[in-house]
């Protein structure tokens, strides 16, 4: 029988280190493995899990909802035939559809939408502003359908957030699909945000 | 595809689009690309440059497109009709736009749309 002779000078001496998961063979001083890395705590461990017996209690990373609003269209026109027939759009002018204002916390991602059912013709766009920017643009507002705008920046304080269709081209008439039995909510605008 | 277009407009807080959102126009002069028509296509920004007084753009083409049938509504304005966009049609659409940015300098793009340069008067 073969008897090998344990000595500790012949065996290594060994630190964990917090940069690997590597325990190499070795000789160890007693320690904690909180004490090789201070992250291992349980704050920073999702709530209910346990990692060498530290239970989670982290709960972060959810997102939260700072505001939400939204404005339907204000604009009187002209109702016949279904529709709200808006001619007050010059070339190279812009009519504004709807606003909102809205206060968004700070460090605050914000989405904003912006909707018309409508009908033109001509070279008109509509447009999403957030905080005095410019941020979407629809492709030509050309014959009969739904446009939308939706766009994302960061916001903080009181902006206002807004939809408004561009005339590119000569032709000023823009027609706003509606119900004329009801409330004619044919174009609006919506923004909300998260906090990050 | 990606655009970048001059800015014109009025900067009235200094900042980026993104991390605080500082960045604020005037509400009666936005800060915007020149208003220039790009075509049948539809943008949304992806970031501002305000050292180049530049925003970039995400550019896609219209789904769809509208025909003239030929006919009149009841008040007697023509009757279109819409469908779907072809490929080749969406093609033409970006490159109708990309050449119309990328086929004239800064200056032209400013002296086409007939606006003004970015006024930032809190720089």
């Amino acid at each position: 029988m073969t008897r090998i002779a344990f000595h500790p000078a012949t065996v290594p001496l060994r630190i964990l280190s917090p940069a690997n998961d590597t325990v190499e063979a070795g000789r160890y001083k007693a320690t904690t493995l909180s004490a090789v890395d201070a992250d291992l705590a349980a704050a920073n461990i999702a709530e209910a899990i346990t990692i060498f017996g530290f239970l989670g209690t982290f709960v972060g990373g959810a997102l939260a909802e700072d505001v939400l609003g939204e404005a339907g269209t204000t604009l009187t026109g002209t109702d016949s035939g279904g529709f709200r027939l808006l001619q007050d759009l010059a070339e190279a002018t812009a009519l504004t559809i709807a606003t909102t204002d809205l206060n968004f916390d700070a460090s605050s991602m914000a989405v904003g939408v912006g909707y018309i059912g409508g009908e033109g013709v001509g070279e008109m766009k509509l447009q999403l502003v957030m905080g005095g920017v410019q941020v979407a643009e629809s492709a030509e507002i050309d014959g009969r359908d739904n446009w939308i705008v939706v766009a994302t920046r960061a916001l903080s304080g009181v902006q206002t957030c807004l939809v408004r269709i561009h005339n590119y081209g000569t032709i000023n008439q823009i027609r706003l699909m509606g119900f004329l039995s009801g409330d004619l909510v044919a174009g609006g605008v919506a923004a909300g945000s998260i906090k990050i | 595809m990606r655009l970048t277009i001059p800015l014109t407009g009025t900067v009235l807080v200094e900042g980026s689009v993104f991390g605080e959102g500082k960045l604020t126009g005037d509400s009666k002069d936005f800060i915007r690309p020149i208003p220039i028509n790009l075509g049948n296509v539809s943008w949304t920004m992806v970031d501002v440059d305000l050292e180049n007084e530049v925003m970039i753009i995400e550019v896609q083409p219209a789904e769809g497109v509208s025909e003239d049938t030929g006919r009149v509504d009841g008040e007697g304005e023509p009757i279109y009709t819409r469908r779907k966009a072809t490929e080749q049609e969406k093609a033409g659409f970006l490159q109708h736009a990309r050449n119309l940015i990328e086929g004239h300098t800064k200056d032209e793009l400013y002296k086409m749309s007939k606006s003004a340069k970015l006024k930032r008067p809190f720089k």
